[in-house]
């Protein structure tokens, strides 16, 4: 996903996928065999989603990376599943984060519908974006109805309300709108702590 | 807030909007923020912009635009009376955004929403800051080239090339009237003028020699 020029939604889509390289290749079934480590994949279906209206696409993950824990015990956490905006070609997750530049920054390398940060932005229960934890019991499974299973496959739907949303920041109070007609957006994915409110 | 358990589980898969292109008049809700400009442009990099963005990912660019600013700028000075047409969808409305990055998605040019906005472009006709900078003259109308208006019109879709055909035909048949009208009331004074002078004439009564 990103806002790298294109004119048509059918070349944009095709950017967005080179750009989400590895989900691209998950996605052809192109995984990489690499020892002892499966690259996690994501699918959403459709792929080509409306724009007057609201649309619920089935998010599929495979291959999630699962915290090693003995079978039949719970461990905190999983992933939250959005909708929204991504930058290329930098490290634009949450996991990125660092003191040098702002990669991994709400608002600057991705942003979602609402208020970034808050809880009820990734309210799980309302179909804009998911929890998915990690096990289905414990703290963390409890609170969702969407868990992995051992080896990090999982399944969920996402309603996205349409191509254009605002976020706040609410650290900074910035403000933006983004129009999805414009900039590549997509599903993502990235780590949670999966305790109340899914923080 | 977000914990990151590992850059593993970031993933991403795009999606496509399908059924309504952008128009460049659409507006954003509450965009308030957005008429702030080109900062957009490398700010919050995917969004449309907002004020105080700070400059990152640069992928947003296509958001900002010179294009509707100087639709806006550069109309006014081509012809009187289009910038309310050329600008309505930039500074006219104070929410350049959506417009502005749709129109600059369509010509493939980059630009800054609003003249008075900070040059974050590097062209130096966004920065308003510039005391007598080509973007001043450009607002005051001054020193803008109408071709070049009208290009920059016609690229970002404002249609001022169309208002200035419209104006153009509607002084033509403004001219045409006027001149009928007043060629009208010429042959109506004139047709007015004698009669008057044919029924005022004084009845001459002639009196017969008393014989």
């Amino acid at each position: 996903m990103s806002s790298v020029p294109e004119h048509t939604p059918r070349l944009r889509s095709a950017v967005g996928m080179m750009l989400c390289g590895a989900a691209l290749t998950a996605w052809l079934g192109l995984s990489p065999a690499v020892a002892g480590a499966a690259t996690p994949s994501l699918v959403v279906t459709p792929t080509a989603v409306s724009a007057t209206g609201p649309t619920t696409v089935t998010v599929r993950g495979s291959d999630y990376l699962v915290p090693p824990h003995a079978e039949g015990t719970n461990v905190a956490g999983g992933v939250y599943v959005l909708f929204g905006w991504v930058a290329s070609n930098v490290a634009w997750g949450p996991s990125a984060r660092n003191a040098v530049d702002s990669n991994g920054q709400f608002g600057v390398t991705y942003s979602y519908p609402g208020e970034g940060g808050s809880g009820e932005t990734r309210d799980d229960g309302s179909g804009s974006n998911r929890f998915v934890s990690f096990t289905n019991g414990g703290v963390s499974g409890s609170s969702t109805a969407f868990h992995m299973d051992a080896k990090g496959n999982w399944s969920t739907t996402i309603t996205i309300a349409g191509p254009v949303y605002q976020w706040t920041d609410p650290g900074t109070g910035r403000t933006a709108t983004v129009d999805c007609r414009v900039v590549q957006c997509g599903i993502y994915t990235f780590g949670a702590h999966g305790r109340e409110p899914h923080q | 807030m977000h914990t990151a358990v590992s850059p593993t589980n970031e993933r991403c898969a795009p999606v496509v909007f399908t059924g309504a292109p952008a128009a460049p008049t659409t507006r954003a809700p509450a965009a308030s923020s957005n008429a702030s400009s080109g900062a957009s442009s490398s700010s919050a990099a995917g969004s449309v912009p907002s004020a105080g963005s700070t400059a990152t990912a640069g992928t947003a660019s296509r958001s900002g635009a010179t294009t509707p600013a100087r639709a806006g700028a550069t109309s006014g000075a081509a012809t009187a009376g289009t910038i309310a047409t050329a600008g309505a969808s930039s500074e006219g409305t104070g929410d350049p955004a959506v417009g502005a990055a749709t129109a600059t998605a369509e010509s493939g040019e980059a630009a800054s929403t609003d003249p008075s906005a900070p040059d974050t472009t590097g062209d130096p006709t966004s920065d308003s800051s510039e005391v007598g900078s080509t973007a001043r003259t450009a607002r005051t109308g001054r020193r803008v080239d109408p071709d070049e208006a009208r290009l920059a019109a016609s690229r970002a879709g404002t249609g001022v090339n169309s208002s200035t055909s419209a104006a153009r035909t509607a002084g033509w048949l403004l001219a045409v009237l006027g001149t009928a009208l007043i060629a009208g009331s010429a042959v109506w004074v004139r047709r007015r003028g004698a009669t008057r002078t044919a029924t005022n004439q004084p009845t001459r009564i002639r009196k017969e020699p008393t014989r």
